[in-house]
């Protein structure tokens, strides 16, 4: 097999509060495989957008990493201002939640693709327009010709969206970085977006970062789902089995938080309190305050992740659904 | 008494050289005591036009919306009138609905006269607790808070007007699927204990499928099809609602990609001619065209001319 496109080791990223540095991320490790939508999932601080920025050295000023990101043989983490830079928008791109605020409002859409193609590949003038003509209708915006010419103001935030990603795949990257890409959008102009990113790696080979909080939306396309809580991956492994059997409590209770087609008048089951922050984690696993299994010993360490099964991994001592799984597979023998 | 009446309801906006773009173009909806009612449709269909106009911050050009009886009027520089302070509004955004440098507690009394000192810390810390935070924190800044923790404390300064109706606008949409999860049970339950009424709205049918009563689909301003939640869940009459049950990604791991509805909601200044969906429908025939579909009366109904013949 060969090398993944990219692999984190041990990353940590600090940040500075009033009690010294607090670890937003703590020791994540994680392996995307070149053409593969790889889901990152969890509550909003995370720390999964942190992760993500580290990668093209985008993380606030006055955070330190440590750890390894080796993409395609060089560290990112160790490359140099003019290294990423070269890296950043070429070879990984990103596209952001808001497609508003990611797009220059007083510059037309053909300059503002255009200038990011003469940067990274040289290419002027009506090569240039030709390419962002292509790229546009690549991501199925109609009429691409006309929408050159026009302000970021005069679509709508699907559309916006499509733009945002036209852009980011304008050098060709290995891997896109889609940070929450539909959340700001309607179901419908997300379900548009979900396909578009689907066929891309289909037809293209791209592999894409899919970070979301919606577990549903990272269903219907990842192959493969990481999910963080508290700046830890939790549980990782295949997308399909993990999400019709999560093994971690965390990964179940963010599902049962769900609104789902098929559970009717029940009330949703929202997670009790919310993520604890940074500079005050909890004692031994992170998740035990709201974590309705949790046991005497989940206080004593923090738990590591075990593997359960070839390429499936959960970080819980307890394991309260394992042994569900095991019973009803037991049942169901007999 | 129906507790809000909207009748025939229009609401445009008017432009500088160009014709007025009428957001909100005949709308009919009623909400009963201790009912939800939820309101669907995509970004630019006029669900948030309406909600404003029916909580009088925006004044109808027709049509009218009572309240408990009475016609809801505009509000304008004075004090509501007294009749109408029960009808209150939460909107989408807890970061910018709430005064950042303004402590809680004055912000959720807004509305409150003539409470000092331990009347007013008891009523604030009594408003809290009903929205699930501890008193403690009144005299804290919105800032202190977290988005979902910002929309209860949206919540705790409607309720303090002891509400007959609330009209909530995309309440949830900007907070994340756990927050989503508290925010909505507690709107709902809420609802249910003091008999208070609900308007909905919301562009998630799934998380609409768990709160409501009743659903209202509107499509470019105009509702498209209601029925009550499930019966229009499990048979939706019109094409549109069918598009945007099948667009809900679920999560069951399964790896299917959502269907999406082609094409765009029309610019509603120049809205189609004849039924208002046909350029995006996929069953559109030469009716469609020629006559718009009409929204039947009664509980059950769907603008859509196959829709009435199945009906029939």
């Amino acid at each position: 097999m060969s090398a993944p496109l990219l692999e984190i080791d041990g990353l940590r990223i600090t940040l500075p509060t009033r009690r010294g540095r607090a670890a937003v991320v703590d020791g994540v490790d994680l392996v995307l495989d070149e053409g593969e939508i790889l889901g990152v999932a969890g509550e909003s601080g995370c720390g999964k957008t942190m992760t993500a920025l580290s990668l093209v050295q985008l993380l606030p000023r006055r955070a330190q990493t440590e750890g390894r990101a080796i993409f395609r043989g060089t560290d990112l983490l160790a490359l140099g201002r003019r290294g990423i830079r070269k890296v950043r928008g070429a070879e990984i791109a990103v596209v952001f939640q808001d497609p508003m605020s990611s797009l220059h409002p007083m510059l037309s859409i053909g300059r503002q693709m255009t200038e990011h193609m003469s940067c990274h590949l040289g290419l002027k003038g009506a090569t240039a327009r030709a390419r962002a003509i292509e790229l546009l209708s690549r991501v199925r915006l109609p009429d691409p010709e006309a929408a050159l010419g026009a302000y970021p103001h005069q679509f709508s935030g699907g559309m916006r969206q499509r733009i945002a990603i036209a852009m980011a795949l304008a050098c060709e990257p290995k891997l896109l970085i889609a940070d929450e890409p539909t959340t700001a959008l309607d179901v419908t102009v997300q379900a548009g977006i979900l396909q578009l990113l689907d066929s891309l790696r289909t037809e293209t080979g791209l592999s894409v970062l899919l970070i979301s909080h919606d577990l549903a939306v990272i269903s219907s396309v990842a192959d493969r789902l990481y999910v963080f809580y508290a700046g830890r991956v939790v549980e990782a492994g295949e997308a399909a089995a993990l999400l019709a059997r999560p093994r971690h409590p965390y990964t179940d209770a963010l599902l049962r938080a769900l609104p789902h087609a098929e559970r009717k008048n029940q009330q949703l089951l929202p997670i009790p309190g919310s993520p604890p922050r940074a500079d005050e984690l909890p004692e031994g696993c992170v998740f035990h305050p709201r974590c309705s299994y949790a046991k005497p010993q989940c206080l004593m360490a923090r738990p590591a992740l075990v593997e359960l099964a070839p390429g499936r991994v959960a970080a819980c001592p307890v394991d309260p659904l394992g042994s569900v799984a095991v019973q009803t597979a037991q049942e169901a023998v007999r | 008494m129906t507790l809000l009446e909207v009748d025939s309801l229009e609401v445009q906006y008017e432009r500088k050289g160009q014709p007025p773009v009428p957001a909100v173009a005949g709308v009919d909806l009623e909400v009963d005591r201790g009912q939800i009612v939820a309101l669907v449709g995509e970004s630019g269909c006029g669900k948030s036009t309406l909600a404003r106009a029916v909580v009088g911050l925006l004044a109808p050009r027709s049509g009218e919306v009572r309240f408990q009886g009475s016609r809801v009027r505009p509000v304008s520089r004075g004090a509501r009138p007294p009749e109408q302070v029960r009808l209150q509004m939460i909107f989408q955004d807890p970061y910018s609905s709430l005064n950042p440098r303004r402590r809680v507690e004055s912000q959720i009394l807004d509305g409150q006269r003539g409470l000092r000192g331990a009347g007013k810390r008891l009523r604030g810390g009594d408003l809290l607790e009903r929205v699930g935070l501890p008193a403690v924190v009144a005299k804290r800044f919105p800032h202190e808070f977290s988005g979902g923790q910002r929309q209860r404390i949206a919540i705790a300064r409607a309720l303090a007007a002891d509400p007959a109706l609330i009209v909530a606008d995309e309440p949830v949409t900007s907070l994340d699927a756990s927050s989503q999860a508290q925010v909505t049970n507690l709107l709902a339950s809420l609802c249910r204990e003091m008999e208070m009424g609900m308007l909905f709205i919301s562009h998630d049918l799934a998380l609409v499928r768990h709160v409501a009563d009743v659903v209202a689909v509107m499509y470019l301003g105009r509702i498209v099809e209601v029925g009550p939640t499930d019966d229009l869940w499990e048979s939706p009459m019109h094409p549109y609602t069918r598009a945007l049950i099948a667009a809900v990604p679920i999560a069951d791991g399964r790896r299917q990609v959502p269907q999406a509805l082609p094409g765009e909601v029309p610019d509603p200044a120049r809205p189609p001619v004849g039924c208002r969906f046909r350029p995006r429908c996929p069953h559109a025939f030469d009716r469609c065209t020629n006559e718009p579909p009409l929204l039947g009366v009664g509980p059950r109904a769907a603008a859509c001319w196959l829709a009435d013949e199945k009906g029939r």
